[in-house]
Order: C-alpha cells, then structure tokens, then sequence
C-alpha cells in the first residue's frame, strides 16, 4: 500500500452533538477539526471518532461496548474536505437488505468485526405503510416461498422473533369458465387437491412436480460454486432446450393443470423481450423451502417486515455496528483486491472483506468499476436491461361482502389461472404497453394473518399480475399507465368476485421488477459466484438468487465464501 | 511478428494494399489467404528468402496483419484493460508487445502497441478483433478505427534492413523508437519490429500510395520478397506459437485447444505485475495443464498432427505399448538446424527426463520422413521405408529467445509479482 495523506478527525471543543440522531450508545465527541496524517498511523478503536450529525445508527438496543468502532466521517457536500479513514475493521457489508443482513449476521458470528451500511439501498421500512387512510400493508413480499434452512439453523432466527402466520398456505386455482382447484399446502400432496380431475392426471402432476423439485435442488451447487458442471445433467439438458409450452404438451388431459404450472411459471417471470419463458422458469417457483417443506409457500408474520426484524436483532445480539452512512461511491480495489469503501463524501471505511448486497449493475459497475472488471462480465452484465414487470397492486376493502373470495376462509392465495396461448399474448401486449384482460394474477389477503392492517370491518389484499409494461410511453400508446394500471387491477377482481370489487375502497399500483430468464441469470452467476475475480469482494444481491428473493441462501453462501477467505488471509499475514 | 490464420471462405480474398508489386515478384505462385487478404506463401524459393531474411534484406507485406487506430481520452487505460500492454508506460513513439485475454486467462491473440501520440495508438493484431474491440469499448471515452485495408503496411527484415530503409528515406532514430515524416511527398511511419529473431521496420503509408514508396524501396535490386512461409520457418526457429495453428484462439467457437499464456510459452507478455488486464485473475489461479515444446526432430520433414511419445525407458527401440501424449501442431524444415523443427502440444506433466519420440505407431500414416543421422532408433521400419509403418523419430528440445524468455520469467519475475500483489 503505498503512502496516502489522509485526514483524520480530532475531538474539539467547539459544537453540539446532535441529539436526535446521535444514538447514546456511541461516546462522541462535539465537533472535530482536521489534520492531515499517513496510513502509517492508522484509527484504531482506541481512537474513535464521532459521527457526523446527518449520520444515523440504528437505536436499540446497545451494543457492547467493546463493538465501539465508530469512528467516521464528516459528511459535509462540500466535498473531501473532513473526510476520514477508518480502519480496524474485518468485514463491510453494504446494503441491508435480507441477504446482505443474513451474511452480516454469520460473519460477525464468527468472530470478525463487521459493519453493515444501509445508505443508498432501498431499506425494507420499518412499520407498515399507510397506503390509504387506515388501511396498511407491509413493505416488501408478504408471501415468502423459501427461507434458508442452513440460514435458519445457523443463526436461530426463531429464538430472536422469526414467526409464520401460516406455513403451508393453500391455493386456490380460478380457470376460465368458473372452474375452481384447491391445492393443498403441502406439495407433496398436491395429487390430493380439490376438483374434478383424473386419477392419471393426479398422479401425472405429481411426478410433474417432483421432477421440477429435484431438477431445482441439482442447481443449488451451481449458483453455491459458479461450478458449471453442475447442471450438464441429462434432465437439465432436457429441461434447458425445451420452452415452456414444450415441456406442458401433452403432460396432462386437463387443460387447467397445464395452466397451473404455466402461471405459476409467470411469479417470477422473465423480463427482456429475447427470454421465452423456458421450462426452467418453473425452478424459481418451486426452489425454496419453508419449514422444512420444498416449494411450499408461508406467510411470515408481519411479512418480509418480520423476517427483517428478526435478522435485525440477531445483528444486535452478535454486536454487528449498523450505520446510516452518506452513500457508497466505490469500492477501493488495489490490485486485485478490495481495501474497503468509499462514500461520496471522500470519506473511507478500510476492510479487506466487502459484501455488497445491491444489483449486479451497481456492485460492480458502479462500485467496483469497470475498470476492475472482465470485458465478459461487463457484457453479460450490460445486456441484462428490463423490458417487463409485474404489476403489484394494493387494495384497500371498505367491507367483506359475501362471494367467493371473502365467504371461505382467505387465509389462503388466491390465483386466476391463465392458458398458455393468453400468457403468449399478456407477452405482446406488455411489449406494446398494454395491459392485457386475461393477464394472470396472484391475490392475498395480509389482513387475515394481521388484524391491525385494515379497520375491522375492512381488508388489504395484494394483486401480482404480470407480464405487465415496465415504462409507459405517454402519448404512444397510453397516457396515464397508473389509471389504466389500477382499472386493469379492478377488473382482474371483478372477474374474480364482482360483490368484493364493488366494496373496493382504493388502488394503489407500483411495480416490482421481474426477473431475467434463469440460463441468463447462471451466465452471470458464473461471474458472481466468485465476484468477477476481485478478492474479498462478495455479492449476494439479485444475481445471485435461484428463486424468490427474501431466502437468505446468498448471504449465507457469500459469508461463507468470505470466511473462507478470512482464514486464507490469516494464514498468510 | 505473427499472422493470422490462414483461411479458405467463400469470399474473394482482398488484395493488400502492396498486393500489385509483391505480386509482380512471384514467380512459385504459390497463394494462401490470411485475414480474408492475398498472402503469398513463397515467391521465388523458400531456401532464398529465409537466407535473405537472415543474412540479407527481404521485404515482407505486412498488410495481412489487423490494424486499429485507437485514439480518445482513455485509450491508454483501455488499451491497458484489453491487453497485457503496458499502454500507459510506454512513451510516444515507443512500442510494446503484449497478450489480448478472455475472462478465463485464454489467449485471444498476440499484440503489439505503439503510443502515436499522447491519446492516440496504433493497435496491431494477427487476427480480426473488432466485435471484442466494440464489447470492451463500452464506457470508455475512445474511438477505434480498423485501418487495416486504408494503409500499406511493409516490413523490411533482415541485417541490412536498417540501411535499405535509411537509402530509401526513411531513417529511425533508435532501436526501440518509431518516427514518421515525408518521403517523396508521402507521410509515412516507421516502427522497428521483429520477426522471429529477425528485427527489421515496418513502414507504414496510406494504400493510394503504395506503389510511390514501393519504387523508393524497391530500387535495390538485391532486395527479395519474402512469403509466408519462409517466416512460419523463423517464426517456429524463435519459438513463437501462431493463434489458429499451435492454439485455438479465445474467442473461436471451440470446446478445446485454448490455452493460456504460460501453456504457449508466453507468460513473460502477461506479466503480473503490469497493470490490470483483462483475464489477469483468471491466470493468477489457473495452473498450466499443456506445454508447447519446440523441437528439432531427427527427420527431413514433419507432419502437423503427428503423434507425440514419451521416450521409452531403457531401449529406443522398446517401443511397444506406447502412447501418444501430444501432437506436432506446426512444422517446417530449418535450414539453421538443418532438420525438421516443430512444436508439440503434451501435458504438461509429461515426465521431462526421458525426451519424447514422434511417429506413428501402426497407423499407417506419414508422419516423420527422412533425414536425421545415424543414430536415429527406428528411422527406418523393416522394408527400409522411412517415415512410415511402426517408425519413430528422436526429437530434442530447441533453445528459442521466446522459450528462453519464459523460462526466465517464471522462476523469478512471477512469484514475485504475486507476493506482491498479495500484500498490496
């Protein structure tokens, strides 16, 4: 490392500590002056620095205070002027997303000093929303399909809050011509569910679905390692090269069970207008696994809230410093190598372990460079624009009129199922910037597992329907996406339960990017799963999931990775 | 100094800009294709331009090479990205050979730079780069243009190249520096190069103007043309390999063959301590698995796809139940070593004590013929037909600069350089 003048601030005697933003827990001094001193002097915990007003730690509750490395930066817009080195530190995650929080938790369990920076992603909130007057929804996807058992195990998210509100939630299929199916929870089961099918075609969906689950487990080591010998299986050829259509022809007699597996295939569809929807599309929804069943769907307590509440005090417990830091500008890399953080305001947090949990265009693009970065890898990650989503839309019911939706039980998830032949043509008119009437959804009802979301006589339910139109081009072929957005929404419910629409108090539409087609998304994993060769740099952001988000399987494989290379470290100094 | 491929397509091959008067100077009209352009393979005799790039003057066209104009505000940090030259070190005027390497440490293609000025290069290449050229561009402030069918590119090698080209105007003020001037009303650049051992200068000049400064060379009768092949021969005498022959290149559609540079004897063009390249990490953790050896083979000639044997211990002539291990890549008789030379691809744990056999081995084929003294074990099978049926040819290895280089830069420079970027 070669020698840098750096500043470094010094208590003094003039200002006031900000007592709204300045957790207790920190001793700090008022304000700091500045003077210049070399790397050959570094900042050690004996010598904390404060933090800047506008900075934030999370509140409660205290850390040990032998945690106390909260030395940092002057985060004046002014620019470098004040910007502090920070040293002492082991590992560095940036984003406090799940699986950035997950890799957090493991690596401060064993032993390294870490911080996680919130600044610049976009943090699950901390309470509910207020959507529309008194009705709330939680932040994120309620549903989950998958939770980490290796995570879950390691770091005992039960012991620190982690609840379910249902663990094996029902579906309810809607085909066209008012034919309704009620799968089972359980999976394996799923030959057992409600309505007028064969036996043959029974046993045939069950075969169906345990191919598609042992198919999804031989991946893991691919997306675990970037090992691509891993898929060269016979069934993952097969799978690979055929479309989605070709894989459903001819499966089933009953033309609904081949659209049940074509829109559940849509949850998380592909998203680029080149990514047909493959056979392994169906991986991402059945991959996962909730309390100890693959493919099963739960309702986290509180949502995805929940989840991350539990982390959170996982992290509190194991002593991790979480920070509202100014936003991170770049990773350092020397070398080969990651030496930390730098944020916009010149400031530096030294680590030779950085975790990024953001998309693969800002970890790398933007934070490490592409200067630093393989011409592949840069290519794979820049043809990777989004051309659809999925509208989200939440609904806010003035009553709970009687009708199928709300006359049985709705703790459960409700689906209007959607032909291969319409999803082909939801497709085109996405592509064009329509919504199309017969698009598929999914329908769930936050309120039935959490009172305190809507008044009592009331409910919040939550719409997915996709493929949608990413951006509305006003004038070209709609004016007003969200008007036309939240009819699309009312009409998918009209169609559903006509007495639950007209008790629709208000829509709120937002959309939630899909993801890429998943032979597209292991391209770039090979690239990910070592973090395009930068050492100490981890990623455990989209790229690197198999299925939903909100699994914690990539922070716990890139804390792993990292502790590997902790010990490799340590082995050599 | 290394050409590309040569190719059969479905395309007419383009005349290089120098294509009329080279032409003029074949009397074998013996043509190949390299590049999509017209090479000549030999023009009179191999045995006299390979003395006269040696001992004389020859003239080689050099418009088969790629060329490319890079110039902007980054193009020296780009150029450092896409190759294993050290574009931001090296002064105006001053050149540099590197490695271009794929994201797995494969090599894609030999290279050299010239800094033209301070934003502004010359990037040569044997093969056609431009789509990996137009990918890694992406985000840098450049432009490149492939100038290779707008100038003339002429290459004149040998110990008197320096002296033909100052009789013809055009003088270079050192051994390492390019210049550019007027000759006749011409702007014209000059860079020294190297083929093989052989160093010689290129000058290059816009194409519409070849035949001016082609007189202005060409007025010494006891210059001669020299063709492809007799610079395979120096090429494969200085133990250079060739993309598309010795190895496949990175960016081909091919499950094998790539290799990454310490597998071809190139680990000193891609040395670690030069700023980031791309491909840099991968060779950092990749271990060679091949060796390309040069050989000089006990025979006359030596036929490419030959197999490779590990010598057998005790007798030579215990051949039995052997099996190859590697294969001859490329060949060509050097009358230097009076022999065939050769390179040959084989593991690199192949046990080095023992030496290696080439031949056949009841297959039938030609493989090795003629030649080779005395002590040759097996030169000839049982009906006195050399080079044929159960015969086998010693082989010894060959002292190249570029093998030398290799061997010297990985017992000191490499260990050091990862120490050092360890620590860093």
């Amino acid at each position: 490392m070669t020698k840098t003048e750096i500043k470094e601030q010094k208590p003094a005697s003039t200002g006031k500590p900000d007592s709204e933003t300045v957790s207790d827990r920190v001793d700090r001094p008022e304000k700091v002056d500045c003077e210049p001193i070399t790397l050959s002097n570094p900042i050690t915990p004996s010598n904390p620095m404060t933090l800047a007003p506008e900075d934030k730690v999370f509140p409660e509750p205290q850390l040990p205070s032998a945690q106390r490395y909260t030395e940092h930066f002057d985060a004046s817009p002014k620019g470098p002027k004040g910007a502090t080195i920070e040293g002492g530190i082991d590992a560095i995650v940036i984003g406090a997303s799940l699986d950035g929080m997950a890799a957090a938790a493991l690596l401060a369990k064993a032993g390294l000093r870490t911080i996680v920076i919130e600044s610049g992603f976009p943090m699950i909130a901390a309470e509910p929303e207020e959507f529309t007057a008194q009705f709330y929804c939680d932040p994120g996807d309620s549903l989950s399909f998958g939770i980490d058992p290796a995570l879950l195990q390691r770091i005992d998210l039960h012991r620190h809050g982690l609840r379910f509100a249902e663990r094996r939630m029902e579906t309810t299929y809607y085909a066209t011509g008012g034919k309704r199916l009620i799968a089972p929870g359980d999976l394996a089961e799923f030959a057992n569910l409600e309505g007028d099918l064969t036996d043959r075609d029974r046993r045939r969906a069950d075969l169906f679905i345990e191919e598609i689950q042992s198919l999804s487990q031989s991946l893991v080591p691919y997306f675990e390692t970037g090992n691509t010998e891993a898929q060269a299986t016979d069934t993952f050829n097969r799978w690979a090269l055929s479309s989605l259509e070709e894989t459903l022809s001819g499966v089933f007699d009953e033309e609904v069970l081949t659209s049940i597996f074509a829109t559940e295939a849509l949850r998380f569809s592909a998203r680029r207008p080149d990514s047909p929807m493959t056979s392994l599309s169906l991986i991402r929804r059945y991959s996962g696994e909730i309390a100890g069943l693959q493919s099963s769907i739960g309702a986290i307590d509180r949502g995805l809230q929940g989840l991350s509440r539990s982390i959170k005090r996982t992290l509190q417990t194991l002593g991790v410093d979480y920070r509202h830091a100014s936003e991170v500008s770049r990773v350092l890399v020397e070398w080969d190598r990651v030496q930390g953080v730098e944020f916009t305001n010149g400031g530096q947090l030294r680590a030779p372990i950085v975790v990024s949990c953001f998309d693969p265009d800002t970890a790398f693009l933007k934070h490490a460079g592409r200067d630093h970065l393989d011409i592949e890898f840069v290519r794979a990650l820049e043809s990777r624009a989004p051309q659809y989503t999925t509208l989200v839309a939440r609904i806010a019911f003035d009553a709970k009129p009687d009708g199928p939706l709300f006359n049985e039980d709705y703790r459960r998830r409700v689906i209007r199922l959607a032909s291969l032949a319409t999803i082909k043509k939801c497709f085109t008119a996405a592509r064009l910037g329509d919504f199309h009437d017969d698009a598929p959804a999914e329908l769930f009802f936050p309120s039935a597992f959490h009172s305190g979301l809507a008044p009592t006589d009331g409910a919040v339910a939550i719409m997915r329907s996709g493929p949608a139109p990413l951006n509305p081009k006003p004038g070209r072929v709609f004016k007003d996406w969200e008007a036309d957005a939240k009819k699309h929404a009312l009409s998918i419910l009209t169609s559903l339960d006509e007495t639950a629409a007209q008790s629709v108090r208000s829509v709120e539409v937002t959309t939630e990017t899909s993801s890429d087609v998943i032979l597209r998304e292991a391209e770039i994993a090979r690239f990910l799963a070592n973090a395009g060769g930068l050492k100490g740099y981890f990623y455990c952001g989209s790229g690197m999931r198999i299925g939903s988000p909100g699994t914690g399987a990539a922070g716990r494989r890139a804390a792993d990775t990292a502790l590997q290379y902790h010990k490799q470290l340590q082995s050599v100094l | 100094m290394i050409f590309g491929l040569e190719t059969d397509h479905f395309k007419e091959p383009r005349p290089s800009a120098l294509y009329r008067p080279f032409a003029d100077e074949s009397t074998a009209n013996d043509w190949t294709v390299i590049n999509g352009i017209a090479a000549a393979r030999v023009y009179t005799d191999i045995i006299s331009e390979y003395t006269a790039l040696h001992h004389g003057t020859a003239l080689v066209d050099l418009g088969i090479q790629n060329r490319y104009a890079i110039h902007g505000h980054d193009a020296a940090k780009f150029l450092c990205r896409l190759s294993s030259t050290p574009a931001n070190d090296i002064l105006v005027s001053e050149s540099a050979r590197g490695l271009i390497l794929n994201s797995e440490g494969y090599v894609v293609d030999f290279c050299s730079v010239t800094r033209l000025s301070k934003e502004s290069f010359l990037l040569t290449t044997s093969i056609q780069i431009d789509r990996r050229l137009r990918i890694a561009a992406r985000g840098y402030d450049i432009g490149f243009d492939n100038i290779t069918d707008t100038v003339a590119a002429l290459g004149i090698f040998g110990p008197n190249a320096l002296k033909t080209a100052a009789a013809a105007g055009f003088v270079v003020t050192g051994d390492t520096l390019a210049s550019h001037g007027k000759v006749r009303g011409v702007e014209a650049f000059a860079r020294p190069v190297e083929l093989g051992h052989t160093s010689g200068i290129e000058i290059i000049f816009p194409a519409e103007e070849a035949l001016t400064l082609w007189e202005r060379v060409r007025r010494n009768n006891e210059i001669i043309a020299a063709g492809t092949a007799s610079c395979e021969i120096v090429r494969i005498e200085a133990g250079q390999a060739r993309p598309g022959i010795d190895f496949c290149p990175a960016d081909a559609p091919a499950l094998s063959g790539k290799r990454i540079p310490s597998e071809i004897n190139a680990p000193h063009l891609a040395p670690l301590n030069r700023t980031w390249f791309n491909g840099r990490r991968a060779i950092l953790d990749t271990e060679p698995t091949r060796e390309l050896i040069p050989l000089v083979a006990d025979a006359d000639e030596v036929i490419p796809g030959t197999p490779v044997y590990e010598r057998p211990i005790g007798s030579p002539k215990n051949t039995a139940n052997i099996h190859p291990i590697g294969t001859i890549t490329s060949a060509a008789f050097s009358p230097r070593y009076k022999a065939a030379i050769c390179f040959a691809d084989i593991p690199f744990d192949h046990k080095r004590r023992t030496g290696l056999l080439i031949g056949s081995n009841g297959t039938g084929h030609f493989t090795a013929i003629g030649g080779g003294g005395e002590t040759s074990a097996n030169r000839l099978n049982e009906d006195g037909i050399p080079g044929v049926l159960n015969a086998y040819v010693k082989t010894r290895r060959m002292d190249t600069p570029e093998t030398d280089a290799a061997l010297v830069f990985k017992k000191s420079a490499k260990k050091a350089t990862e120490r050092q970027s360890f620590f860093v």
